[in-house]
């Protein structure tokens, strides 16, 4: 739908002319979401007015997110330093809008937080490194950061695979804190919930963590613990189950922007393995890889074991992700 | 003849009552009977497993008790379980043991990371506890915990709170301290050098 389209729907539903709707900056999903929370579900009912009223009554500059199910203005903090890249600040707000990545956004400001998100900026002169997620000491707010460095070498489409990619850092933390008190060290009764719950994060927390426990003589369980290594944990889930979301991300950005790859299938592919391949620093004498990129790897091994090794898909992704990383920066003109 | 049946029984009654009240004999056959079982609670296994558990010091000289272990385990499958379990514990200790005595001192930020933007610069491994430190800052300390591995590059990983440390040996003979972060996703794995 397009921005005219969507004008002409909010008059007819009887929204106060005053309201140029058109004046406000939205996407065209914001202009959707608009219509379809007043007409299609809330039959432009007074309290659906009223909430749209509020929604246009309220700055335009902020980044605010509208859940319209819960009928609230979700706020996600950005640092000055992150909204005055702007560029990538719009790469960033692109992806928030499709509808995978809002689904999980969303989550991270109901009513109850378990965690706060925020989007800041670093700088690193290792470009490479495109961004990184972490908590803060209380463990209450995850912070999504983004090297300032990387912006003048890599792609969009780079940096739209690395935001959904952090996202995806963010949710598992988010599922993890749901569960667990400190996650420095889960115990025995919180790793049953998780399993209860969120059975892939206890999967991959025990997989690559610690297990310590005691028993006594009869053999009965006096103390455990599991000590979580994260890194490993998550790199290796993302890789084994995310990749889909990630490519997913790609393709809707592209379409919004109308862009066309060669090979498409083979490009998006291929970057969903960026970040994913290895989980230790690329710059590092130690590569240890993810178990699925390994398994990747042997398979391919196996499949084209009559093709040189130089051109085996494996080393066809690892070119696309090198071109797409020395690039020319990002460009929203 | 009935005289001679009168006195036998008067002998007879005087003597089993002599003999029941004699507290030393009595004394006497409780000791034996505690020697008895005593003796064979000595070659009762769980007996000489907890002996030998006794001895156990929580060094590489525990290793000279393996030996004594293996002795023990035979047709008892509980002793075989707690047997074979010291074993490995014992065992387990060495390596911890020996990792330990090779990553003891002071670890140093390799020269390809940029130590304006590392988290730290610097680590110490002293005793039984780790401190890391941003130049001279000392940003965490604390006893750790070092857990054997498996990896073959891999020599053992020491758990300091959100901090995961693993001791790689293999790397151009120098020994090599690599740090991950659970807080931090994505941030640069820092590699630091064993000095001199």
């Amino acid at each position: 739908m397009n921005d005219n389209a969507s004008s002409s729907e909010t008059e007819e539903s009887g929204l106060t002319p005053s309201y140029n709707v058109a004046s406000y900056n939205f996407t065209a999903q914001q202009y959707w979401d608009i219509y379809s929370y007043l007409v299609v579900e809330g039959g432009c009912s007074e309290e659906a007015k009223d909430f749209i009223e509020e929604i246009l009554n309220s700055d335009p500059d902020d980044n605010d997110i509208v859940d319209y199910e819960l009928e609230i203005f979700v706020e996600i903090t950005e640092t000055v330093a992150f909204q005055e890249q702007t560029c990538l600040k719009a790469i960033k707000d692109d992806i928030v809008a499709t509808e995978k990545i809002s689904k999980l956004i969303k989550k991270f400001e109901p009513t109850s937080p378990v965690l706060h998100l925020e989007w800041g900026m670093f700088s690193n002169t290792n470009w490479g490194n495109t961004g990184n997620t972490g908590l803060n000491a209380n463990q209450d707010t995850a912070f999504i950061n983004l090297n300032s460095q990387s912006l003048t070498h890599v792609s969009n489409i780079v940096m739209v695979q690395t935001i959904a990619h952090e996202i995806i850092h963010a949710e598992l933390y988010r599922k993890l804190k749901e569960l667990v008190d400190d996650y420095h060290i889960i115990s025995l009764e919180e790793y049953t919930e998780l399993q209860d719950n969120f059975l892939g994060i206890a999967d991959f927390t025990l997989r690559y963590g610690n297990r310590e426990y005691t028993q006594n003589i009869m053999g009965d369980i006096i103390s455990w613990g599991l000590y979580p290594d994260l890194t490993l944990a998550h790199h290796n889930q993302m890789a084994a189950f995310y990749r889909d979301t990630l490519i997913d991300v790609m393709k809707a950005y592209d379409l919004s922007k109308g862009t066309t790859r060669p090979n498409a299938e083979e490009f998006y592919e291929a970057l969903s393995w960026s970040g994913l391949r290895i989980t230790s620093d690329e710059n590092g004498e130690i590569s240890q890889f993810t178990d699925a990129w390994k398994n990747f790897k042997n398979q391919v091994d196996i499949d084209e074991a009559d093709i040189p090794e130089a051109l085996r898909t494996y080393n066809r992704y690892i070119n696309i992700i090198i071109n797409e990383y020395d690039n020319n920066g990002i460009n929203c003109n | 003849m009935k005289k001679l049946i009168i006195i036998t029984l008067i002998v007879c009654f005087s003597c089993q009552k002599k003999r029941t009240i004699d507290p030393c004999v009595e004394i006497e056959k409780k000791y034996d009977s505690i020697l008895s079982s005593n003796e064979t609670f000595k070659n009762d296994p769980i007996y000489k497993f907890y002996s030998i558990l006794e001895k156990e010091t929580g060094k590489s000289t525990d290793s000279l008790l393996i030996q004594d272990y293996r002795d023990l385990a035979g047709k008892d499958s509980l002793i075989n379980l707690y047997v074979w379990d010291r074993i490995h514990s014992i065992n387990q200790n060495i390596t911890t043991n020996n990792v330990y005595e090779l990553f003891k001192g002071t670890f140093l930020l390799k020269p390809n990371h940029n130590k304006k933007y590392a988290q730290a610069t610097k680590i110490i491994v002293d005793r039984d506890s780790v401190y890391i430190y941003k130049y001279d800052k000392l940003i965490i300390s604390d006893k750790f915990t070092l857990i054997n591995s498996s990896n073959k590059y891999i020599k053992g990983k020491i758990i300091l709170k959100n901090y995961r440390l693993y001791l790689d040996g293999a790397i151009k003979s120098k020994l090599l301290i690599q740090i991950d972060d659970n807080g931090c996703m994505d941030c640069e794995q820092l590699q630091f050098y064993k000095t001199k």
